[in-house]
């Protein structure tokens, strides 16, 4: 007996026709073709506007020398100062000139350098393995593919924080889709760091390596 | 052999076990569209734009197909397309399998949390294999049409 594809067409049809007609009249429909989730681009005046507060706090922490680590950029062009105080001094400017966001913005290289100029924490939602080879200096790691093993890395960071997701380039999604999570999670200040990796590697800024084998 | 998978008892249970299974895996699905689109998403295989429309066709076939199943009617169509179906599983799982993807299987809905495995791949290929003796044998005497 041969199978009747009159049939199987009739059920898929009219399953079909069940289906989305069902979801017409559902409470808890969704729409026939999802939306594209366009980024947003944070607009630079974002953080142009807080620019002069900025130097004020590289001057403040120029001043404390001996927790500062002085990096030749690749290219030569300036020398990046940092402190490793996690950013508190700058913490109460932040709140000022950060506006409440209502989903993570995508920020591109030049806004991500500032932000890590000003000790933001950035999240590294690669896997463990591109991480542990080499990341963005000072990232925490928590790949989006297994949040929920690395969630425990939050619980430490206040909800008012600032935070940049980045993962390997404009190809991947982990850094929009962990961006989208934190959020959900009562983050209010996400960034996406959209160029990603690639794009940090590529200008030469500060990245942290495996070192284990020193 | 071939006579005891063509035993009608046998057959009806095989038409039970699959046509139950997928009713349920089917409304735990249509229960939670946007659950199950995540899931379709988490496994990075759809293009974008067709995920929604798959979250919302595919449990209400699988639904048919198990009540078709379940009765008896038109039985080797639903098998056939039911063996699609865990054909298509299959291989997306064995594709997340071999990405060492760590993702809800989403194969019962979002709700029961079982993860993506070679248990999961054990589990369809055991469903496919009563799929196919469904095709190949039909569905036995003991159901509501008349034979044909």
């Amino acid at each position: 007996m041969k199978i009747e594809v009159k049939s199987v067409l009739l059920i898929i049809f009219v399953s079909s026709f069940c289906g989305i007609t069902y979801n017409y009249f559902s409470p808890t429909g969704i729409p026939l073709i999802p939306e594209e989730k366009v980024l947003k681009w944070a607009d630079d005046s974002l953080f142009s506007k807080g620019k002069s507060e900025l130097e004020k706090v590289s001057d403040l922490t120029k001043s404390e020398k001996e927790n500062n680590i002085s990096l030749n950029e690749e290219r030569g062009k300036m020398v990046l100062t940092e402190g490793k105080q996690e950013g508190k001094p700058n913490e109460g400017i932040k709140k000022k000139d950060e506006k409440e966001l209502t989903e993570p913005a995508a920020i591109n290289l030049t806004q991500a350098y500032k932000l890590f100029q000003r000790n933001i924490l950035f999240i590294d939602a690669r896997e463990p393995v591109d991480y542990q080879a080499s990341h963005i200096k000072n990232a925490i790691n928590i790949p989006f593919d297994h949040f929920d093993e690395y969630k425990h890395l939050l619980d430490n960071i206040d909800k008012e924080k600032t935070i940049v997701t980045y993962c390997a380039g404009t190809d991947c999604d982990l850094s929009i889709l962990l961006g989208n999570m934190l959020l959900e999670m009562g983050y209010n200040s996400v960034y996406i760091f959209f160029g990603g990796w690639n794009e940090w590697l590529e200008a030469g800024y500060p990245i942290e390596e495996n070192t284990e084998q020193e | 052999m071939k006579i005891i998978l063509s035993n009608k008892y046998l057959l009806l249970i095989s038409r039970i076990i699959l046509g139950f299974i997928f009713i349920y895996a089917g409304m735990e699905k249509i229960s939670d569209p946007d659950g199950f689109t995540r899931t379709i998403n988490n496994y990075g295989l759809l293009p974008f734009s067709f995920i929604n429309i798959t979250a919302l066709i595919l449990p209400w076939i699988e639904v048919t197909s198990g009540i078709l199943l379940l009765f008896g009617v038109t039985v080797k169509e639903n098998a056939f397309i039911i063996s699609v179906m865990l054909g298509i599983f299959i291989i997306a799982i064995s594709i997340s399998l071999f990405k060492g993807l760590n993702i809800d299987c989403g194969c019962f809905g979002t709700a029961s949390g079982s993860k993506v495995g070679i248990l999961k791949l054990g589990e369809n290929v055991l469903l496919i294999l009563l799929g196919l003796q469904l095709i190949y044998f039909g569905g036995g005497s003991i159901k509501l049409t008349k034979e044909d």
